[in-house]
């Protein structure tokens, strides 16, 4: 069996597949301008006058408003951002969930719907019987109910659409890159289902059946997942890194366009990359001459 | 931190008897031709070498190497509290410094010993000013700093590479730290010690009655935007004018630091946006 090797020093240093140039980098402490006329936006704080950076990043000014765009932040939720999370603890009437976000979001009991779709006061057995339906490690889409004063987020899977997630694979990527669309679900024909959470955190599963899957995601299911449908789960996981390792914008035509150039070459071989580069130059190219 | 049950330990101040045997030899700060030992002039700092994101797991990392001295800081957070006790308005900083069992000429026991866990209070209380805690309210952010390699000024590369892992991770800060170490002894001055030059050294040459009445080792944090010092640890005995004279040098280095930091980091901005 081949196995490829790559010597540390010839490995490709980050391709500059798009060349340009951000206007003006800041790190944390410099001055960005002594005009008071500006008013002061994230990333920047003012002393003695002058208005000086909080994080390293791009400077970014709209009329009189300066901004810094830093590198990485937390997922910052808004009221109605689709979110796939993952449960870190169960407590009192509610589940703690993890969503790439400073604080942990919760997701009450009284937020989500119960087995069969009943909408029942919950009693004192439901609390108890929290942890057979959700426990610790379990993967959920959910939608933001709510944003608390302090960042928290309360979330909510009122609709059958949202519910625990199985069968599939979870890729991270980060949350600046997810674009905000009016639908986050999609079902691409190359036979996968694909959820795009606002938090960066993307959920690949096989075609989900429209009329079979009205039970809010609580019926186990066990089936295995055929091999066809695997490579199809894997190919596209690779796609969606490759496409966030050059930092390009997350959205369904995009994952599309790379999923069909990344057809010449087999799965392993898209691991490679040189091969990556080139699927997401293709697409870059495919992205703009469709605008 | 649990304290090692397994192992039977003497006192931490006991050595091993060959390593007592290596430290009595006397050691020359100078050569002949007024170059330190490694060839530098007493006021030059080592060359170094930056990066950032080199742990993926961690929010923001940075690994610095300071000639011989290497040190590597993950940054983890803002994330939940580990115990929620008590609500607080302000985030907390928690810092953890360890030098590798195999860094230093005398092997580190596995746990943190005295030295570490003062040196991570000094983290704390150097970093803290620099982060605006009041943007994440109960939420904490955990500093990991390990010290892979100890050719002298351990410190003052764990805090450098501090201040760059969390500018790396997105945290806000009020101003970046760079941190200098300086070795006073007899009359002479010398930046960023190294190993040899930091331990203690023997008289080399000095009559009975001349002793060496001030030498010690200096290692300032500083903030160079806002020109303030957050922290400061100094060992040894130094009158207070041989301080003052000290601490000025390092704000020369400290500048110096400060670009390089800077141009390492925008690199990395530049590269990845």
């Amino acid at each position: 069996m081949e196995v490829d090797i790559r010597i540390t020093k010839d490995i490709l240093s980050k391709s500059e597949i798009f060349h340009k140039q951000p206007e003006r980098l800041v790190t944390p402490g410099d001055v960005i301008t002594t005009d008071t006329g500006f008013m002061r936006g994230h990333g920047t704080y003012m002393e003695d006058d002058k208005l000086h950076a909080s994080v390293a990043g791009i400077v970014e000014r709209v009329n009189k408003l300066i901004c810094v765009q830093p590198l990485k932040t937390r997922y910052n939720g808004e009221v109605g951002d689709v979110v796939v999370g993952r449960i870190t603890e169960v407590g009192q009437r509610r589940w703690k969930v993890d969503t790439n976000s400073r604080l942990d979001s919760a997701l009450l009991l009284s937020s989500v719907n119960l087995p069969g779709g009943e909408l029942r006061r919950k009693t004192t057995e439901d609390e108890l019987m929290m942890r057979q339906y959700l426990s610790e490690g379990d993967l959920i889409s959910a939608e933001v109910q709510a944003v608390y004063h302090d960042g928290t987020l309360s979330l909510h899977t009122r609709s059958l659409k949202y519910g625990k997630l199985m069968q599939g694979t979870l890729v991270r990527v980060s949350s600046s890159l997810i674009k905000r669309r009016k639908t986050h679900f999609h079902n691409l024909p190359c036979g996968a289902g694909v959820i795009l959470g606002n938090n960066g955190y993307i959920w690949i599963s096989s075609t989900v059946n429209e009329e079979m899957d009205n039970t809010g995601g609580f019926v186990q299911d066990l089936n295995p997942v055929s091999l066809a449908d695997r490579e199809v789960i894997a190919r596209l996981r690779t796609c969606i890194q490759g496409l966030a390792g050059e930092r390009m914008m997350l959205y369904d035509t995009s994952i599309l366009y790379a999923y069909e150039a990344s057809l010449l070459h087999t799965v392993k071989d898209l691991l490679k990359p040189e091969v990556m580069a080139e699927v997401v130059s293709f697409t870059s190219q495919q992205l703009e001459s469709a605008l | 931190m649990p304290v090692d049950r397994m192992r039977i330990c003497g006192p931490e101040e006991t050595r091993h008897p060959l390593v007592l045997e290596l430290c009595g030899r006397p050691v020359r700060l100078f050569q002949d031709d007024g170059t330190r030992l490694d060839g530098r002039s007493a006021d030059q700092i080592r060359p170094m070498f930056m990066k950032c994101g080199v742990i993926s797991h961690a929010q923001g990392s940075a690994y610095i190497e300071m000639d011989r001295t290497k040190a590597i800081c993950a940054v983890y957070g803002p994330r939940e509290f580990g115990k929620r006790e008590d609500f607080s308005i302000k985030g907390r900083l928690t810092c953890e410094f360890k030098f590798a069992t195999f860094s230093c000429k005398i092997r580190r026991q596995q746990q943190q010993d005295a030295e570490e866990k003062e040196f991570s209070q000094i983290l704390l209380q150097s970093l803290s000013p620099a982060v605006c805690l009041h943007k994440f309210p109960k939420a904490q952010v955990d500093i990991y700093v390990m010290v892979l390699e100890n050719d002298g000024s351990a410190l003052s590369a764990a805090l450098t590479c501090g201040s760059l892992a969390l500018a790396d991770a997105g945290i806000e800060m009020y101003d970046m730290v760079v941190a200098c170490s300086v070795k006073h002894y007899c009359k002479s001055t010398l930046m960023d010690p190294s190993a040899s030059e930091e331990s203690e050294l023997e008289p080399e040459g000095t009559s009975t009655e001349e002793k060496p009445a001030e030498t010690g080792l200096l290692t300032v944090a500083y903030m160079p935007s806002l020109n303030q010092l957050p922290g400061m640890l100094q060992t040894g005995e130094m009158s207070i004018a041989t301080t003052k004279q000290v601490n000025s040098k390092r704000a020369v280095d400290c500048c110096v630091l400060r670009v390089l930091l800077k141009r390492n980091l925008l690199q990395f901005i530049a590269v990845s946006s």
